[in-house]
């Protein structure tokens, strides 16, 4: 009996402890934060491959975050060191980059080229097929290096 | 023959999104919940599909929102991964706490809580379809690029906004109404060669409880407070 009250008061603590976590971080943090300002980085000419993702990370986002690392620093390591090409990774749970949602249309984590080289006004494309491709790594670095390929030989 | 397979593709993507590893904690308290009622292999049968049933007719009312009003795919979506799943975990460990009699209506709604608690431990079927709706809701990475970024698409594409969200939604349940099956027939057979059938349907009923305090202190450590 008395084992059993002392599970229920810690379960009970527990969740309290959960909720007030909860109200803390969504309403009353994010609140202030919205507050600080961001100084703007500078703009970055070149092609940026961004990996966004949430605040909680799953093994199969993990998988596609180390993937595309992987795939976009093996084949394009000559663009990456020259500065024509940048790797990102944000999360869009964090006030200040929650516009990168409305930006590019996230829904979930995802890979997103963008092309801000002159003349290219910031095309971008959201390489949506990683989901389908993740558990096939051979499949995934050809899709995501064909897709950077397309859009880095655009003039 | 092209709905056809489209048919196929939304079935698929359920499956899929119920055997990836994200939704596991929510299957394994399903899967718990639904085969408790070792003692009735009918009733357990009848709660998994009042589980598919809570799933479908939210990816149902979900897409059809979707298609028809102007509300953005983004906003639903990071909404439900950011906030559903921060409330699962302490609604679970209430369910839990319930299965196993650490808490109990007192007060004035006595009778209307006990027979509340009756029907949870009983396995009624309102909760099984509740709990399908709760967990369908509770949109991870990959059931989040499954339904809005795939099997939206493929509704809008068709013009089936009806007929693919309701495939996906059987789609996804499939794994818990397998092992629904196998558990509710297997131990009742055990329970019937050992003549312990009772016994067998009041531990089940503490395993599940059990089983949903442990899912919602891990959905609580995963999402809330992101140690694991």
């Amino acid at each position: 009996m008395k084992g059993k009250k002392i599970l229920t008061i810690i379960l009970a603590v527990f969740i309290i402890a959960s909720v007030a976590h909860v109200v803390y971080h969504n309403f009353i943090k994010d609140a202030d934060a919205e507050i600080v300002s961001v100084d703007a980085a500078p703009a970055f000419s070149g092609v940026t491959v961004y990996y966004f993702h949430n605040t909680k990370r799953c093994p199969t986002c993990t998988k596609i975050e180390e993937l595309s690392y992987k795939t976009v620093h093996d084949n394009f390591a000559d663009a990456l060191a020259s500065g024509a090409m940048q790797w990102q990774v944000i999360n869009i749970e964090e006030p200040p980059n929650e516009h990168y949602a409305d930006d590019y249309g996230l829904i979930v984590q995802s890979l997103v080229v963008v092309d801000n080289r002159p003349g290219h006004d910031g095309n971008w494309k959201n390489l949506e097929q990683i989901w389908d491709l993740v558990w096939e790594e051979d499949q995934f670095t050809d899709y995501v290096k064909s897709e950077i390929d397309s859009v880095m030989v655009r003039n | 023959m092209e709905l056809f397979a489209a048919f196929g593709s939304a079935l698929w993507l359920g499956i899929l999104t119920s055997i990836s590893p994200c939704p596991l904690a929510a299957n394994i308290a399903a899967i718990s919940f639904i085969s408790k009622r070792v003692d009735n292999s009918g009733r357990a049968l009848l709660t998994g599909a009042a589980y598919t049933v809570g799933r479908t007719v939210t990816y149902l009312v979900l897409a059809v929102i979707l298609v028809v009003s102007l509300l953005k795919v983004t906003d639903i979506s990071l909404f439900l991964q950011k906030y559903m799943n921060q409330f699962v975990g302490p609604v679970l460990i209430i369910a839990g706490m319930f299965l196993l009699e650490l808490i109990r209506f007192q007060t004035k709604g006595r009778e209307a809580g006990e027979k509340l608690q009756k029907r949870v431990e009983s396995g009624g079927l309102w909760p099984a379809f509740l709990l399908g709706v709760f967990f369908a809701l509770s949109f991870c990475p990959v059931s989040a690029a499954l339904f809005f970024g795939s099997l939206i698409p493929l509704a809008i594409a068709t013009e089936s906004a009806v007929i693919l969200p309701v495939t996906y939604g059987i789609g996804t349940a499939v794994p818990v109404i397998i092992f629904a099956f196998l558990i509710a027939f297997g131990a009742q057979k055990v329970g019937k060669a050992f003549n312990a059938l009772t016994k067998i349907e009041y531990w089940a009923r503490r395993v599940t409880g059990v089983v949903f305090i442990l899912v919602g202190i891990y959905y609580c450590l995963s999402y809330i407070f992101h140690v694991i």
